[in-house]
């Protein structure tokens, strides 16, 4: 059974749409946080957006002009992931598809329930009410580019990306599957904009991520970005600092590294004490790119995976998301990407250098 | 290498009650607790009724400090305690326990979403309570079951509409046999909202009538609630710490139509190839009895009509048929769950419940429907479970110990 590898990124971003757009964006320290147009209710807050894309040039099915937000932004990552990874058609018969999720379709689930409560039964749309159901971007990219394999739709908070690798990984390992595309997606909404200003979440994001994985014995004609080469989640709501630690072990063990092979970490800067603890040094490098897109939970999760891609690829280190940049490498090789959760919810994933 | 993996507790809850015993003995029984609706207004629906589980009110909790639960995480939680409960050990052995949960449903805590909803329209954004918000998100109730048993280890929430119960229970069975845990917590769960019901009637899915799969004059679903949970451990695991087993899983397959949104693919290829994947994954061996998805809608029991014939060949006139949702209803992401327990039940007490309502035969779906229980030596059941967007999945249990 050979290594697993990323060979295709499809990032959808408040900074940039696909790799190049989004990797410029980040090396020119460009920031996708303004003021919300989207939410008439919050115009004078800021958050990251997905600016206007002409969604029909990308995927011009008419089954899909109607679709929500998520379920546009969903496929549009995916497709870029696939145009990335550019398999031939024959090896996308044995695909999977795992979309990871924290809110879904809210707009859709919003717009139904208000016309439900105040117009009443009759004015209720069937389109709201399907989008509104939590596989419906899944459902919809698994029609849109006819994958016939295990589709699934995990729903968590930032962790939940990470889990949804760690599904696919387990299903290509399993044999279930060739190769896997893992996409997390979300879309800025009133209600839930409303409940994360009250908590001071700010600011926020929308957009998308997708990545393209497989095993590197399966894959043809293409040079992967890096090694999958350790995965790890726990929860522990009573001790979130020995579930977090439990990832770190596991996943080193699983890439069969020390913790001084890590050279970067990707992480909320909250995060950097109990990362100095776990890899007992205060001293590693730590990025994240929230600062210049904003969260987007999952999405984000899964945006600083694509970057961390990306960097390994590149062998350069964008100096507008990263700290301490002078403890880099000259070679950076092995990247840890830490997330937390509220409840004692972590998860760790660590992408090395192909081959 | 593979691990075996069985089964070693279970919990239940649906609008026959609380309980395992209650829920066979009705089930078999074929009676139905179908009933007009009393959880909200159901009268300007065309389908006013469905399957509550009025048994359950709340249960009780301990360790999850919250100021309210949704319904869901009490329906969650309940039947874990009882699945926990019956693994032979009680479940504070499980406290701090490196162990899997892994639970599907289709719209999470969405009673709490309602209230908040109208809390929004009728109070504004900024004083509508954000305590409704928590356990609004699909993840909570699984995060209030880790709380409320002090479990660690990792969970899953798996969201793929009808079939989101039996895929829970397929990733930890997969989890378990090669090698990730040793015990799993699993199973599926989802309670009665207008929004769903409002949902489903809007899409004339609702019957009006009485739900009856596979009848020639079939005209929709019933919708219910409740949770089915399982307790899963690794032979060798079980075997050493002397649990009490109630049967095997051998066999797990999943598939995607790509075909329509609410629709499955007419021709039940794809569904068809979730059982295929089942029953290779178990050795194919012979069926008894196959409880399944059965929604009592046009199209989905013609499809898998097809695909359980297409699977199966000729044998598939022959095996025993039946869907318990004119019973029970259709409890969406705890369906699978719940029919899973059910396929089990029938292994344990040999005996297949009966495909109530069902007077007409139809042609399009030829297939051995039994319309009353059948005692028999059943060892090997398939449970299908198909949702929305040709979310397709199959899973197969067998009698413990196999004398095969």
């Amino acid at each position: 059974m050979g290594r697993l590898v990323l060979t295709g990124i499809g990032p959808l971003t408040p900074i940039g749409m696909g790799k190049k757009q989004f990797w410029d964006a980040i090396l020119n320290g460009f920031s996708g946080i303004r003021k919300i147009t989207k939410l008439p209710a919050f115009s004078e807050c800021y958050g990251g957006e997905i600016g206007d894309i002409n969604f029909d040039e990308y995927i011009p099915d008419k089954r899909f002009r109607r679709t929500a937000d998520i379920s546009r932004y969903t496929m549009l990552a995916v497709k870029l992931a696939i145009d990335d990874a550019n398999p031939d058609s024959s090896s996308l018969e044995n695909l999977g598809i795992i979309v990871s999720l924290t809110h879904g379709a809210l707009n859709y689930t919003q717009s139904y329930h208000r016309l439900l409560i105040t117009e009443g039964v009759e004015s209720v749309s069937p389109i709201f009410f399907c989008d509104s159901i939590l596989n419906a971007s899944a459902g919809n990219t698994s029609i849109c580019f006819g994958v016939h394999g295990p589709v699934h739709t995990l729903i968590g908070g930032k962790t939940i990306a990470t889990k949804a690798i760690l599904r696919a990984a387990q299903m290509i390992r399993a044999g279930a599957i060739d190769k896997s595309i893992i996409v997390s997606a979300d879309e800025l909404n009133e209600l839930s904009f409303s409940c994360y200003s009250r908590l001071g979440l700010s600011p926020l994001s929308e957009g998308a991520g997708a990545l393209f994985l497989e095993n590197e014995h399966t894959m043809k004609g293409v040079f992967p970005y890096c090694y999958l080469s350790g995965i790890a989640s726990r929860s522990n709501p009573s001790d979130l600092s020995l579930a977090f630690h439990t990832t770190m072990e596991k996943s080193l063990e699983m890439a069969n590294l020390k913790t001084s092979d890590i050279d970067l970490v990707m992480a909320e800067p909250s995060l950097s004490d109990m990362i100095g603890r776990c890899l007992n040094t205060g001293n590693i490098p730590v990025g994240s790119i929230a600062s210049l897109t904003g969260s987007a939970f999952s999405v984000t999760t899964m945006w600083d995976i694509i970057v961390s891609a990306l960097i390994i690829k590149y062998g350069i280190a964008p100096s507008s998301i990263i700290s301490k940049r002078e403890k880099l490498p000259d070679e950076i090789r092995n990247i840890m990407i830490c997330v937390t959760e509220r409840e004692g919810v972590a998860s760790t994933v660590i992408l090395s250098k192909y081959p | 290498m593979k691990r075996r993996v069985v089964v070693t507790g279970i919990g239940i809850i649906t609008a026959h009650g609380v309980g395992k015993e209650i829920n066979w003995g009705k089930i078999k029984s074929g009676i139905s607790g179908i009933k007009t609706i009393t959880s909200f207004d159901s009268s300007k629906y065309p389908g006013k009724c469905g399957g509550e589980a009025r048994e359950f009110s709340a249960t009780s909790v301990k360790n999850v400090k919250r100021t309210r639960l949704d319904r869901a995480s009490h329906l969650l939680i309940h039947a874990v305690r009882e699945a926990l409960s019956e693994t032979e050990n009680d479940y504070p052995a499980y406290k701090n326990r490196e162990i899997l949960l892994s639970v599907g449903t289709t719209l999470g805590g969405m009673l709490s979403g309602e209230m908040y909803h109208r809390e929004v329209i009728q109070k504004g954004l900024k004083r509508a309570r954000l305590s409704l918000v928590t356990d609004y998100l699909a993840h909570y109730q699984a995060i209030n079951v880790l709380k409320e048993f002090e479990l660690a280890g990792d969970f899953t929430v798996f969201s793929n509409a009808c079939a989101s119960g039996t895929n829970a229970i397929g990733h930890a069975f997969n989890s378990l046999r090669y090698g990730e845990y040793d015990v799993a917590v699993c199973g599926g769960y989802d309670t009665m909202s207008e929004f769903t019901f409002a949902g489903f009637n809007s899409l004339m899915a609702v019957t009006p009538t009485l739900c009856r799969p596979f009848d020639k004059n079939r005209d929709g679903l019933v919708l219910g609630e409740g949770a089915g949970i399982l307790i899963l451990e690794e032979l060798e695991y079980a075997i050493r710490r002397n649990a009490r087993i109630v049967c095997e899983i051998v066999g797990y397959g999943e598939s995607s139509d790509a075909y329509h949104m609410t629709s499955p693919d007419p021709s039940g290829r794809h569904a068809s190839y979730a059982i295929i994947k089942a029953l290779q994954d178990a050795g194919n061996p012979k069926i008894d009895y196959i409880n399944a998805h059965g929604t009592g809608t046009k199209y989905n029991d013609e499809a898998e009509s097809k695909a359980i014939t297409m699977a199966l060949g000729d044998s598939a006139k022959e095996i025993p048929v039946s869907s318990i949702k004119p019973m029970v209803g259709h409890i969406l992401g705890g369906a699978g769950a719940v029919e899973a327990i059910v396929s089990i039940f029938s292994i344990i007490h040999k005996a297949m419940p009966p495909n109530i309502n069902y007077d007409c035969p139809d042609p399009q779906c030829n297939l051995n429907i039994i319309t009353k229980a059948v005692e028999d030596d059943v060892k090997t059941v398939l449970s299908n479970s198909f949702g929305f967007w040709g979310s397709n999945a199959a899973i197969l249990f067998r009698e413990y110990p196999w004398e095969g």
